[in-house]
C-alpha cells in the first residue's frame, strides 16, 4: 500500500516538475495584456493647426515600451529600470507613463518572439530589416500624418539633413517608422593608432606614407619586440587600411566605366593584397592572425606587445585603450593618425548608411502622439544650449542613462561635430557654461588631464588631446576627403540573403593570399567565383537600386 | 492485461518522460511547414507558401555541399574513433579488479564530457597554439610546430581527436556497465576450454558486447549531421572553412544577416529526414547481417 502510493506520489511530481520546468518560451515576462490603462487621450488626432504639440494630457496616458538590457548603464541611486530621472519627467512634463514590457539581453530576438506572438509593445527600436517584416505583417502604425502635426521643427530639420535616410522608412508613400539617424559621419572613419611613449623615445615622425607606417613597425619591433601590426581572422587591419592603395572593400563604389561595383573585387584590392602578404612573409603581421581574433589582438595593446593599432569607429581609448593605460600606465597611450598613403594620392574614408534604426509604433499603440511627444522632448533636452539646464542635462545623460530610453531616442546627426567644436573650445577657454550635453565629456577629459584616471581616457583620446581621433576626423570631413557607399539604405535581396556567405568566398581567399598559400593572382579567379556564386547578381541589384 | 496491472508502476515511471516527447518533439513537428513559406514573424503561419524554393535556395549556395561532405567527414570519424576509444577503455578498465580505482578512473574520463566547449575550446586554443604546450613538446622531439587549427588538412582530425577525448567517458561508462552484465561463469569455462585472455576478449567479450556496441552506433548515426556546432563554432575561422566549415555552421552566419527562420527550418527538416533514412537503414541493415535490432 505504501509502495504504491510512493510510486504515484513521485510520478506525479515528475509529471508537474517537468511540464514546470520546461516553460522556458520567451525569456522575460510573459506580456501583459493589453488591458494597460488606457483612459482616453484628449487630444483629437485631426484638427492640426493648432495643436500644442508640448501640452501635457489631462488624463493620464500609458506607453508600453521594449527595451535593450545595457550594460553601460550606471543607475543613481534609487533609479532602475522602471523608476529613473526620464520616466520621471516623462510624467511631470507630459502626464504620459511609461511601462516596461520587457528588458531584453535580446532583444532583436525578443522583437521578433513578440511579432510572432502579437503582443508587440507600444513603441519599441528596431532596425530597417525588421522594420520591412513589421510593414508587410501590417503591425505597426501608418505615421504620415501623426509625424507631419506633432513633430517638433527640430526634429523635421534632423531629418530633413538628409533625406534618403528618411525615405527608408516610407513604404508606398507612408511613413512606418522614425529613423533613429546617428551622431554624425565624423564618428565613421577609421584611424591607426601609435603608442606615444615608444614613438617620442624613438624619435620618430609622423607617418605621411604607409611605408612610413612600415618603417615605424619594424623599428618597434626592433627595439620593444612582439610583431608590428595585429590583425584578426575577419582581417579588420586589412579593411581598415587598404583605402591606402584607394581600395574600399565591403562597401559599394563607382567603377571606372560608371556602374556600381564591389570595393572589395577592385583592381586596386589587389596591390593591398600584395603589400599584406609581403608584410607577413616579414614577420610584421601577427603569424597566427588567421585564428586570432579581436580580444586576442587588442590582448597584445594591453600586455605591450605591439605599438601600432589600426581602429575603427569605437575608438581605440575606450577598448582596448582603457585596460592598456590601467596595465602599462598612462604613458602608454596611443594617439590617432589618419590613414597614411601607399600611392600618393588622398585617402579618402569610406562611411557607410549613416542610420541606427527606426522608432517604431505598434498598430494598437492607442496614443501614438504621444510617442511623437516624447521624441520631441529627447530631442530638446539633447541639444539645448540653456545652461539652467544644466543640471537637468547632467543627470538625464550621464552614467549611459539615455539608453533607458532606447525606444524613443533619434540622433542629431551634426551632434558629435558640434560636440567636438564646443569641447575644444570649452578647453581654451574654461567657459563651459554652454556645454549641454557635453559637459560630462568635458568634465572626464579634463580629469585624465589632471589624474590620468584611466576610465577617462577614452574621451580624452578621442576629444581632448592634441592629436585626438576627431581632430583627425573633423579635418577628413572639413575636407570632404570621405567615400560614401553606394548603397546608401537597406541591403538588397541576395544581399540579405547571402551577403555574408559570399563575403566568405572573399575573406577566405585573401586570407590564402595573405599568408601565401595563393599567390596574389588568384584575386582573379576568387573574383571570378564571387561573382557567379551570386556576386553578380547582387551587383546587378544595387545598380538597379542604388544606380542612376 | 495482468502484465499491466503488474508493471504499472514501470509504465508510470515512463510516462513523464513519454509526455515530454509528445510535447516538445511531436506536437511541434506541424512547424515544419515553416521550410515551405518565406517566413515572417510578423504573418506567423500565414506567411507565404513558396513550395521547395528554400531548398533550392539553400542547395544554390555557394559552398553548402561542402559542408555537407565536411560534416559527414567529421561526424563519421567522430563516431567510430569514440566507439573504439570507448569498448578499449571501458575493456581495460573491467580489468582492473578494485572497485574504487576502477570508479576514479572512471570518474574522471567522464568530467570533460560536462565542460562547455566554450571553456574547452578556450583551453585548446591556448594549449594547441603556434608556440603552444603541444607543439613545444613536439618541439623537443625535434618536430616543426604543427598548425592544428589553422591547416585545413589537419584541422578536422584536431577536431575528432579533441571531442572524442572529450566525450569517451560517457560510452566508458555505458560499456562498462555491459560488461559488468557478462556472466563470468562464461569465462571461466572458456579458460578451462584453454582459451587464452586475447582470446577470451575476442569470443567472449566483444560477442556479446557487440548489441550494445550497435544500439551505439545506430543512436550515433541519427546525430551523424550534427557535427558538434559549439566545438566547431568555437574552433575555426575562414582559413579552414574548406575542411571544417560543417552545415550547422555555415547555416549559423547565413543566418547572421536576418532572422532566417526558414533557411533554419530547411536545413533541419533536411537533416532530420536523412537521419530518419541513416537509422532505418541501419537498423534493418544490422537486423540483416548480424540478427540484431533495436525497433
Amino acid at each position: 500500500m505504501k509502495k504504491k502510493f510512493m510510486v504515484l506520489f513521485i510520478v506525479c511530481v515528475m509529471t508537474i516538475g517537468v511540464v514546470a520546468c520546461s516553460r522556458n518560451g520567451g525569456d522575460s515576462s510573459s506580456p501583459s495584456s493589453d488591458a494597460s490603462q488606457k483612459t482616453s487621450s484628449v487630444e483629437s488626432t485631426a484638427s492640426s493647426e493648432l495643436v500644442d504639440i508640448w501640452a501635457p494630457y489631462n488624463d493620464a496616458v500609458t506607453l508600453t515600451v521594449g527595451i535593450p538590457q545595457n550594460a553601460g548603464i550606471t543607475f543613481p541611486e534609487g533609479q532602475d529600470y522602471d523608476k529613473n530621472i526620464w520616466y520621471t519627467m516623462f510624467k511631470d512634463e507630459f502626464n504620459i507613463q511609461l511601462e516596461n514590457l520587457w528588458v531584453s539581453a535580446n532583444h532583436s530576438t525578443q522583437v521578433n518572439l513578440a511579432m510572432a506572438s502579437d503582443s508587440l509593445p507600444d513603441v519599441f527600436s528596431t532596425d530597417g530589416a525588421t522594420l520591412e517584416l513589421l510593414v508587410a505583417g501590417g503591425l505597426v502604425a501608418d505615421i504620415t500624418e501623426i509625424y507631419d502635426t506633432y513633430a517638433s521643427e527640430q526634429i523635421k530639420s534632423f531629418q530633413e539633413m538628409d533625406d534618403t535616410i528618411f525615405q527608408t522608412a516610407v513604404y508606398d508613400g507612408k511613413l512606418y517608422g522614425i529613423p533613429k539617424l546617428s551622431c554624425g559621419l565624423i564618428d565613421q572613419p577609421n584611424h591607426v593608432w601609435i603608442r606615444k611613449d615608444w614613438k617620442e623615445s624613438l624619435n620618430l615622425s609622423d607617418p605621411e606614407t604607409i611605408d612610413d607606417l612600415i618603417n615605424i613597425a619594424k623599428l618597434f619591433m626592433e627595439e620593444y619586440g612582439g610583431y608590428g601590426i595585429g590583425e584578426t581572422q575577419d582581417l579588420y587591419t586589412f579593411n581598415i587600411l587598404a583605402p591606402a592603395w584607394g581600395a574600399y572593400p565591403k562597401i559599394w563604389v563607382e567603377t571606372a566605366d560608371g556602374t556600381l561595383g564591389y570595393g572589395s573585387i577592385q583592381p586596386e584590392m589587389k596591390e593591398a593584397l600584395a603589400a599584406f602578404a609581403q608584410w607577413y612573409k616579414d614577420g610584421i603581421l601577427d603569424p597566427d592572425f588567421a585564428i586570432s581574433n579581436m580580444a586576442k589582438m587588442f590582448e597584445a595593446n594591453i600586455n605591450g606587445e605591439i605599438g601600432i593599432q589600426p581602429h575603427g569607429r569605437g575608438g581605440w581609448g575606450y577598448y582596448p585603450g582603457v585596460d592598456v593605460v590601467s596595465n602599462l600606465g598612462e604613458e602608454a597611450i596611443f594617439q590617432a593618425y589618419g590613414i597614411p598613403s601607399a600611392n600618393g594620392e588622398t585617402v579618402k574614408a569610406p562611411v557607410n548608411f549613416a542610420n541606427n534604426g527606426y522608432i517604431v509604433i505598434s498598430k494598437n499603440c492607442k496614443n501614438p502622439e504621444a510617442v511623437i511627444k516624447l521624441v520631441n522632448y529627447y530631442i530638446k533636452m539633447l541639444t539645448t544650449k540653456d545652461p539652467a539646464d544644466a543640471e537637468l542635462i547632467l543627470e538625464l545623460f550621464s552614467n549611459g542613462l539615455p539608453n533607458i530610453v532606447h525606444s524613443i531616442y533619434m540622433d542629431n546627426p551634426v551632434s558629435d561635430y558640434n560636440q567636438y567644436v564646443d569641447i575644444s573650445a570649452a578647453l581654451e577657454s574654461g567657459d563651459t557654461s554652454t556645454l549641454g550635453t557635453s559637459l560630462s565629456k568635458y568634465n572626464d577629459i579634463v580629469d585624465y588631464m589632471t589624474n590620468a584616471t584611466p576610465k577617462a581616457v577614452g574621451n580624452y583620446l578621442q576629444q581632448g588631446d592634441l592629436k585626438s581621433a576627431y581632430s583627425v576626423s573633423k579635418k577628413i570631413l572639413d575636407d570632404n576627403n570621405i567615400i560614401k557607399n553606394e548603397m546608401w539604405g537597406l541591403p538588397t535581396e541576395t544581399i540579405a540573403n547571402s551577403g555574408s556567405t559570399l563575403d566568405d568566398i572573399l575573406i577566405q581567399g585573401f586570407t590564402q593570399i595573405i599568408v601565401g598559400d595563393q599567390p596574389v593572382d588568384y584575386f582573379d579567379i576568387l573574383i571570378e567565383s564571387w561573382k557567379s556564386a551570386g556576386g553578380d547578381q547582387a551587383t546587378a541589384e544595387i545598380n538597379e537600386t542604388y544606380g542612376n | 492485461m495482468i502484465k499491466l496491472k503488474k508493471q504499472w508502476r514501470y509504465h508510470a515511471m515512463l510516462l513523464p518522460g513519454i509526455i515530454f516527447t509528445f510535447v516538445f518533439c511531436y506536437i511541434p513537428l506541424y512547424g515544419v511547414i515553416i521550410a515551405f513559406q518565406k517566413y515572417n514573424p510578423g504573418l506567423g503561419f500565414r506567411s507565404p507558401w513558396v513550395g521547395l524554393s528554400n531548398f533550392k535556395f539553400i542547395f544554390s549556395q555557394p559552398n553548402f555541399v561542402r559542408t555537407i561532405w565536411n560534416t559527414f567527414y567529421i561526424s563519421v570519424f567522430k563516431i567510430i574513433g569514440g566507439i573504439i576509444v570507448s569498448v578499449v577503455f571501458a575493456l581495460l578498465l573491467n580489468e582492473i579488479s578494485s572497485n574504487k580505482t576502477k570508479r576514479i578512473f572512471q570518474t574522471f574520463v567522464y568530467i570533460p564530457n560536462f565542460l562547455s566547449w566554450v571553456i574547452v575550446a578556450g583551453i585548446m586554443i591556448d594549449i594547441l597554439a603556434r608556440d603552444g604546450i603541444v607543439n613545444q613538446a613536439l618541439g623537443v622531439l625535434g618536430i616543426a610546430p604543427i598548425s592544428f587549427l589553422s591547416n585545413s588538412t589537419i584541422f578536422p582530425w584536431t577536431m575528432i581527436i579533441t571531442d572524442i577525448w572529450k566525450g569517451f567517458g560517457f560510452g566508458t561508462v555505458v560499456y562498462l556497465a555491459a560488461l559488468t552484465g557478462i556472466d563470468p561463469v562464461l569465462y571461466e569455462s572458456a579458460m578451462i576450454d584453454g582459451a587464452q585472455r586475447w582470446k577470451q576478449i575476442r569470443y567472449i567479450t566483444l560477442l556479446l558486447l557487440m548489441p550494445t556496441i550497435i544500439l551505439m552506433l545506430v543512436l550515433s548515426l541519427g546525430n551523424v549531421f550534427n557535427a558538434g556546432f559549439d566545438q566547431i563554432y568555437n574552433l575555426y575561422s575562414p582559413i579552414v572553412y574548406e575542411t571544417g566549415d560543417i552545415i550547422d555552421t555555415y547555416v549559423y552566419r547565413l543566418g547572421i544577416e536576418q532572422a532566417q527562420y526558414s533557411v533554419g527550418a530547411t536545413v533541419g527538416l533536411f537533416k532530420s529526414v536523412v537521419s530518419f533514412v541513416l537509422i532505418a537503414g541501419s537498423n534493418f541493415l544490422a537486423n540483416r547481417f548480424a540478427g540484431y535490432r533495436i525497433f
